[in-house]
């Protein structure tokens, strides 16, 4: 299930590449810094890709989840809405909707 | 299976019961006074039943009751846009708006309804809700009715509340930002000086739910916009008469004459049968008190000074300001519980909160007193803290 797009664990410092594109940033660039971000967070090492679960595969917490959140909204100086949560499972739907939620 | 999701709360009530400890709807059985009963077997102090001013028994709120009971009836039967609208109900709006200065006020069968009612309708889709993330469940409740973008700021935070007023840019016209006066499970006071001042600069519509803090904060008893100074930065002033006042209800106040208009738009008001008419009577007289007599809020604070000093005294951490809401926090969940029992046991009755209702993933031992507490009432309180210490039940720490 795994998809060819994978990434290990990477440390926060690693991950300050995409921020002069602050507000505008694309899907691979959200993508690529939650890969860095979930780095802390991911305590088994388990292996990241778009379809990378963040709860059933990551065990994100909920409090984990709104750390995360935090983390990306910090990061691209963006707020992201309460209401998206609910349809987004895996890395790769959360930063597809980032991503919409720039048009 | 339909019922599979409520398996976790079916184990840890089960749980409960082999405990023998009925901490959640423990059932009082009897008042012996307006701060004395008997609550699940036990003869307690009740020290967590948010009667900050104590005119849930008052005997001039209760003859009102029974007069307004005799002359109307036991129910409205209807809704306060059909059949539910008695004079007393607008004289309560009339008497709300009078108190605060405004000229529009709205009241609610029940305080849950005020607070999502309004939430749910002020905001709709395309519009922005900032909410501060420990906000009150019917809060949550209302903006998911909403429809509009949903977005928190950090508790209390006025600088992460700024950030995101920025980073909404034009947007901040149709944007709602939505706090409490104080915090009811910590008893912490909003720091709402800041928060209007961020508002100021960045625009938006305050609302402000006062449910802990009518009758607890302000020269006047208005809460804590009027403690801070910044009632004309509050667009929307919510609160309820299930505290302070002693009965049920809630209400919302403001200085737009649009609220009359965002009456006919609430569901929650709509769709409900309106307050009974002996609930809007002891509610109208004990607004009187909590006007006519300061010396209420007095009382209540010499009480929570007393409480909040002694428990820090003996190193337990209570919440981060001195408030009638004093909460003692705990981080293992047995633990708690059984301090709770053993609480119940020496006679006080404090509310046993665990997560979600408690803004962390701690469990707390939460007191609210009360205007109608005397000091020894409040010295017994402490001193059955002081035993859990004793025995080993918790450990003293230094108050952060």
């Amino acid at each position: 299930m795994q998809d060819s797009k994978s990434f290990g664990q990477q440390p926060l410092h690693s991950i300050n590449h995409c921020t002069e594109t602050m507000h505008m940033a694309d899907y691979d660039q959200y993508l690529d810094f939650m890969y860095g971000a979930l780095g802390a967070l991911n305590k088994e090492g388990v292996e990241l890709s778009e379809t990378t679960d963040l709860v059933a595969d990551i065990g994100l917490s909920s409090l984990e989840v709104m750390e995360f959140i935090e983390m990306i909204e910090d990061e691209f100086d963006i707020s992201i809405p309460l209401n998206i949560l609910p349809d987004i499972n895996t890395v790769g739907q959360l930063a597809q909707k980032l991503q919409d939620l720039n048009d | 299976m339909l019922f599979d999701k409520f398996q976790t709360m079916a184990d840890f009530q089960a749980e409960l019961a082999e405990k023998e400890v009925k901490p959640f709807g423990a059932v009082t059985e009897k008042f012996l006074s307006p701060t004395q009963g008997i609550v699940g077997g036990y003869e307690v102090i009740l020290a967590g039943t948010n009667n900050y001013l104590g005119l849930a028994y008052e005997p001039s709120c209760i003859e009102a009751a029974r007069k307004a009971a005799e002359q109307w009836g036991t129910g409205t039967t209807g809704s306060r846009l059909a059949n539910g609208s008695f004079i007393g109900h607008q004289l309560l709006e009339q008497e709300l708006a009078d108190f605060y200065g405004v000229s529009h006020a709205i009241t609610f069968t029940t305080g849950y309804s005020a607070t999502m009612g309004m939430c749910a309708t002020l905001a709709g889709p395309g519009d922005v809700i900032l909410l501060d993330a420990d906000s009150h469940a019917s809060i949550y409740a209302g903006v998911k009715l909403s429809g509009a973008d949903i977005i928190r700021f950090k508790h209390s935070n006025p600088d992460d509340l700024a950030k995101r007023l920025r980073r909404l840019g034009d947007r901040t016209s149709n944007t709602l930002i939505v706090v409490e006066g104080i915090y009811s499970m910590l008893g912490d006071v909003a720091p709402l000086k800041e928060i209007a001042a961020v508002k100021r600069e960045y625009g938006g519509y305050l609302f402000v739910d006062e449910a802990h803090s009518l009758g607890v904060l302000g020269a006047t008893g208005r809460g804590a916009a009027e403690a801070a100074g910044v009632e004309e930065d509050v667009d929307f002033l919510a609160g309820t008469f299930s505290k302070s006042l002693g009965s049920t209800g809630g209400y919302c106040v403001s200085q737009h004459a649009d609220l009359d208009i965002i009456r006919y738009c609430i569901h929650a008001y709509i769709f409900t049968a309106s307050a009974s008419p002996s609930v809007v009577a002891s509610t109208r007289q004990a607004l009187k008190l909590l006007r006519e007599q300061p010396e209420l809020r007095v009382k209540l604070w010499l009480n929570a000074n007393q409480l909040y000093a002694a428990l820090k005294e003996m190193g337990l951490p209570p919440g981060p300001d001195i408030s009638p809401v004093v909460a003692v926090e705990l981080e293992d969940r047995d633990q708690a519980i059984r301090c709770w029992n053993a609480l119940m046991e020496a006679g006080v009755y404090v509310n046993l909160v665990i997560p979600p209702a408690s803004p962390s993933t701690n469990f707390l031992l939460r007191c609210s007193v009360s205007a109608a507490h005397t000091s020894e009432q409040i010295d017994t309180i402490i001193s059955a803290f002081a035993k859990l210490i004793k025995n080993g039940q918790i450990s003293s720490r230094q108050a952060s």
